[in-house]
């Protein structure tokens, strides 16, 4: 795909040319007759957010716009309730997966699964995540690596557009790490206890390392103490000046890790959604959790009854953790664990609220759930100055909703990013089927025509499908009918790109024409349906 | 009790204990401790929502036929007294302090706890680091699995502490944990605090990898590799033990790069400080005679030989050395180094002065230990006291926690057993198990939770009904849910020692034990 890289590297060189003209956009902003969440507890109605630059320059009732704002009145029906402004979602834990390379030369002294020094880099930056949580409300992450033992240090940033490079608020926030890496080629450690095993010598050798250093450094007439790499980047960790974020699996896995981890490191823990389990021991040790809303659906005791054992298929330990988990939460903070929200773990970010509703239902305070999402995340992550409020100063992350924002399917409509606004294209009824394969002919600019082949099947409601282009298929990460327009994202990895293809076709009968964007710059493209059979092995 | 006595017991038995006998089948077939052919059917009680039961200031059992696996041998119609979890008095008519809980055990039974000194029983996340031949560093400690239904089954037949070890793939494995059955506390509550600490190695075709379909050997891949691997790391050992001894202390050390610490030379160092014993793995008496010349030339003093099937054959050498015995009783034949097994060996050993015991390697066969040591009765006429001592003061001894545990005296630990008859009958089955003066089985309580479980269970399902959520979806489901038809175990508790090849024996009980803890 290097080859396709380049063509449209070089096609879009002329369009890279074109934004070098100055282009007038709005920086100030005056969202006016809205209701305003200001943080958790508190609202103002009838009320006026004044944005600049990407900061909130005001926030107050009614009052009058600045005469430069752009001023963005909602039109409401009658009686119809004001919009609601909430200050935009913090997710406290947004793994990055790293897989391990197996080309790499691993130091003498070092393992696969150990990684301290590990960063998240302008290249590591999950495009297409991060439009997902940006829907959901998110606006701001803690971006953590992921894989092995000892994954790295994890960076915060904004959920704008732009890479890491346009929202890297700061880096270096906490170490994370989990028991459970195991070595890919079979090698040491391929049991639980071995993986702990192998996390306590580390732990040790860092200890060791930094002391061996600095006792030569004071009195070099000494042998020379070996160096381990890496291990360095523990050293916040062991001052207690930055978290070791850990993720447990279950109950007893907490308490593993109490036992693995010393009372003098900030310890935080990624909850497995079964602290309940063991509360007294969980609660003594104190550590925050960021905690996960991992709800088990009903058990099927109807189909169960059927059948010869009755419902004793169902087991009482399944029935209970379901009766049982949605109370996690408000159990936890009850005994006095600092807790944190995430929406890790569920399908898609937006999940979350069906869950946070289900949890306040079985006792979490709102105001408490809110606060996990807001003001808590802001005030762990040291962002409270700036981020987790509606305040002058503060950036302007924020998200209109209708209605309230925790109910089982909030309707946000758009999400401010540092003062740049992301409105959720609404989707209108489809008209058309574009189910099939169309025969795709890309024009790249000055550097001629690329031929692809675009294969999308299922319902318009719920469409899937591929890209084809110069032999390397890549799935279709969303595919969705608004109107006559097909709309489809591709994930630019499959081309060897970072970033994500977007394609808006419009499909007349069994032809079609559109524009598309992407890492590469912008093309245009033109179709045809060569085939109402998308995929001869799914058919019945 | 002399043996004749006994068989007249036995006879007695038959005929009083057949209801008894169809009642216990009934039960199990009623709790679901039954085999069905697909159902993922898991335990109802669970180890978090139990309270720990309480310790009642004195307990005084009356009137019962005790063993007391010490000197004094069995007594008949006498009274044992529990205070604060210990043992206070045992004879005849003792007096009643105020507000004891009174037991009144009259024609029953009362044992030491059983302890089974070799068991992977309540261990999560593998059995095996079978990755390097030397894991010294791996602690079975970090590993308890606190919610293992094994716990409570292994109370239901009388076992009190179970000692959890690595298992048998390299020749220096890791490091064992003695726990105490205290279900329903939390794994740093189950740990037996006063157990020396213990380390796992292995012989024979395990270490060497003479069973393994692995495309990438390990050394070493012969017996005498075994042998080498172990003097070869004992020495490093030493080596590191000497640097650590000559490192500066004081004023000195402050400006001296410290000593990294290698904990898996850490743990073998403490081996030869005896301050960590060995537990081996081992078959064949040719490899046992070489590991014993082998800790004499350190100055190491083995704990037990565990399997020991031809012990028999170096008994005396074992018995001079000092090293226990902890073997199956009618377990072999199931690989080529278990061919020269016999019945007869427990009964061999212990003639020959060693500490002979009996273990399980398997959490089935540890809820009927006390049927391990009646066979010891059958091969060699060994005395039915002595017997029972296999499975309590003897392996008590082999792990070193014979001052607490594994007999029943004043000062001892109140870990004991009350059973309903003659405790080496097939038909005897226990009533109530304590642990350190706690009543942490009871089979009355046992039997009458059933209900509430069920009660708990139907209010569940009304709530799920209603909650009109069921689906087909597996989510919610258990990644622990057993692939195996054996019932109420999660993943991991099958997930057994196959290099202990205990796989084999699994077969005679139709039951696939899941294998592969190399994955």
């Amino acid at each position: 795909m290097r080859n396709l890289t380049l063509i449209l590297l070089l096609a879009a060189a002329p369009l890279t040319a074109t934004t070098e003209f100055r282009q007038p956009l709005p920086s100030v902003f005056a969202i006016v007759d809205v209701s305003v969440v200001t943080e958790p507890g508190r609202q103002l109605n009838n009320a006026t957010v004044v944005i600049r630059d990407g900061l909130i320059e005001s926030v107050g009732v009614e009052r009058v716009p600045p005469a430069d704002a752009q001023v963005i009145r909602f039109e409401r029906a009658d009686g119809q309730p004001p919009l609601t402004i909430y200050p935009g979602l913090i997710e406290s834990f947004l793994p990055v997966d790293f897989e391990i390379d197996e080309d790499a030369e691993i130091p003498a002294g070092r393992h696969s699964l150990i990684h301290p020094e590990r960063t998240i880099d302008a290249e590591d930056w999950p495009a297409d995540a991060i439009e997902q949580y940006r829907s959901a409300g998110f606006t701001t992450a803690l971006l953590a690596p992921r894989g092995g033992l000892l994954a790295g240090q994890s960076t915060l940033a904004n959920l704008g557009d732009g890479g890491l490079k346009a929202n890297r608020l700061a880096g270096g926030l906490a170490q994370h790490a989990s028991l459970h890496g195991r070595d890919v080629f079979g090698g040491y450690p391929q049991s639980l206890m071995g993986s702990i095993a192998l996390l306590r010598q580390t732990l040790a050798d860092a200890r060791w390392q930094s002391s061996a250093q600095s006792a030569w450094q004071r009195n070099p007439s000494q042998p020379r103490p070996d160096w381990m790499e890496g291990l360095q980047a523990l050293a916040p960790v062991r001052t207690g000046d930055q978290p070791l974020v850990v993720e447990s699996q279950d109950a007893l896995d907490s308490l593993r890790i109490f036992s693995l981890i010393d009372r003098d490191t900030n310890l935080v823990i990624v909850g497995s959604g079964r602290e309940y389990q063991r509360l007294d021991r969980i609660a003594e040790r104190g550590a925050p959790h960021i905690l996960p809303l991992n709800f088990p659906d009903a058990p099927d005791v109807e189909e169960a009854e059927g059948n010869a054992n009755g419902n004793r298929d169902v087991a009482l330990e399944e029935l209970r953790h379901w009766h049982q988990a949605p109370e996690n939460p408000a159990r936890l903070i009850d005994a006095g664990v600092q807790v944190l929200l995430t929406s890790h773990g569920q399908p898609s970010p937006g999940d979350v609220f069906a869950e946070i509703a289900t949890a306040v239902e079985r006792g979490l305070d709102a105001e408490q759930a809110l606060a996990a999402l807001t003001t808590g995340p802001a005030e762990w992550l040291g962002i409270a100055d700036r981020a987790g409020r509606i305040a002058p100063g503060y950036m302007a992350n924020l998200l209109l909703v209708e209605g309230d924002l925790l109910v089982e399917s909030p309707a946000i409509s758009e999400v401010w990013v540092d003062g740049r606004r992301y409105q959720k294209a609404a989707l209108e009824p489809p008209e058309i089927d574009p189910a099939g394969t169309w025969d795709l002919n890309i024009n790249a600019g000055s550097m001629g025509q690329i031929e692809g082949t675009l294969k999308v099947s299922g319902p318009p409601t719920g469409m899937q499908g591929s890209l084809t282009i110069m032999g390397a298929e890549a799935p279709l990460s969303e595919a969705r009918v608004s109107g006559t327009q097909l709309q489809v994202k591709i994930n630019a990895a499959n081309f060897g790109a970072s970033g994500t293809i977007s394609i808006n076709f419009d499909i007349d009968g069994e032809r079609g024409r559109g524009t598309g964007s992407g890492p590469f710059g912008n093309f245009s493209l033109r179709g045809e349906r060569t085939s109402n059979v998308p995929d001869e092995e799914n058919r019945p | 009790m002399s043996v004749s006595d006994w068989k007249t017991t036995m006879q007695g038995l038959h005929s009083t204990n057949a209801l008894v006998a169809v009642c216990v089948t009934a039960v199990l077939v009623s709790s679901g401790l039954v085999f069905s052919q697909d159902s993922d059917w898991q335990p109802d009680i669970q180890s978090w929502e139990v309270t720990p039961p309480e310790q009642p200031g004195a307990v005084l059992i009356r009137n019962a036929t005790i063993w007391t696996a010490t000197e004094a041998g069995i007594l008949e119609q006498a009274d044992l007294l529990v205070e604060d979890g210990e043992i206070e008095a045992i004879g005849r008519g003792l007096d009643s302090p105020r507000g004891a809980v009174i037991i009144d055990a009259e024609g029953r039974h009362v044992t030491p706890g059983i302890i089974d000194a070799h068991s992977h029983a309540a261990i999560v996340g593998g059995v095996n680091e079978a990755t390097t031949i030397s894991t010294a560093h791996v602690r079975i400690e970090d590993v308890i699995d606190a919610d293992s239904i094994n716990i409570y089954r292994q109370l239901a037949g009388g076992v009190t502490t179970i000692n959890l070890l690595h298992g048998s793939a390299n020749a220096i494995g890791g490091q064992m944990q003695v726990i105490k059955l205290r279900w329903g506390q939390d794994p740093d509550g189950l740990i037996f605090s006063e157990a020396p600490a213990g380390i796992k190695f292995a012989l024979g075709e395990n270490p060497k990898q003479s069973n393994w379909n692995n495309d990438t050997p390990r050394y070493p891949q012969t017996r005498p590799g075994v042998a080498q691997i172990i003097r070869e790391k004992f020495q490093a050992a030493e080596d590191y033990q000497r640097q650590k001894d000559g490192a500066p202390g004081g004023r000195a050390a402050r400006d001296a790069v410290p000593m990294r610490v290698d904990y898996e030379l850490e743990a073998i160092a403490e081996i030869l400080n005896a301050e960590r014993f060995i537990h081996s793995h081992a078959y064949r008496a040719d490899e046992m005679v070489m590991l014993i010349e082998l800790a004499d030339q350190f100055g190491v003093t083995i704990g037990t030989f565990q399997h020991v099937l031809e012990g028999y054959k170096l008994a005396r050498r074992m018995a001079e050395h000092g090293a226990g015995g902890s073997t199956f009783i009618d377990w072999w034949n199931f690989k080529y180094e278990a061919t020269d097994a016999i019945g007869f060996n427990p009964a061999l050993m212990h003639q020959a002065g060693v500490v002979t015991g009996l273990h399980s390697d398997n959490p089935e066969l540890a809820r009927r230990m006390n049927l391990e040591a009646a066979k010891a009765v059958r091969y060699g006429n060994v005395p039915e006291h002595d017997a029972l001592k296999m499975v309590t003061a003897y392996p008590a001894q082999q792990l070193g926690v014979d001052d607490h545990v594994g007999s029943l005296a004043e000062g001892m630990h109140a870990d004991l057993v009350i059973w309903n008859g003659h405790p080496l009958s097939v038909y005897s089955r226990v009533d109530q198990t304590w642990v350190d003066g706690r009543k942490y089985f009871d089979r009355e309580a046992d039997l009458a939770a059933r209900q509430q479980l069920e009660a708990e269970r139907q209010e569940l399902i009304a709530l799920a009904l209603s909650a009109g959520e069921g689906d087909d979806s597996d989510e919610g489901v258990s990644e622990d849910s057993p692939s195996s038809r054996l019932l109420g175990y999660s993943r991991w508790e099958l997930d057994h020692d196959e290099f202990c090849t205990a796989h084999v024996h699994t077969q005679a009980y139709g039951l696939n034990f899941v294998k592969g803890n190399r994955r």
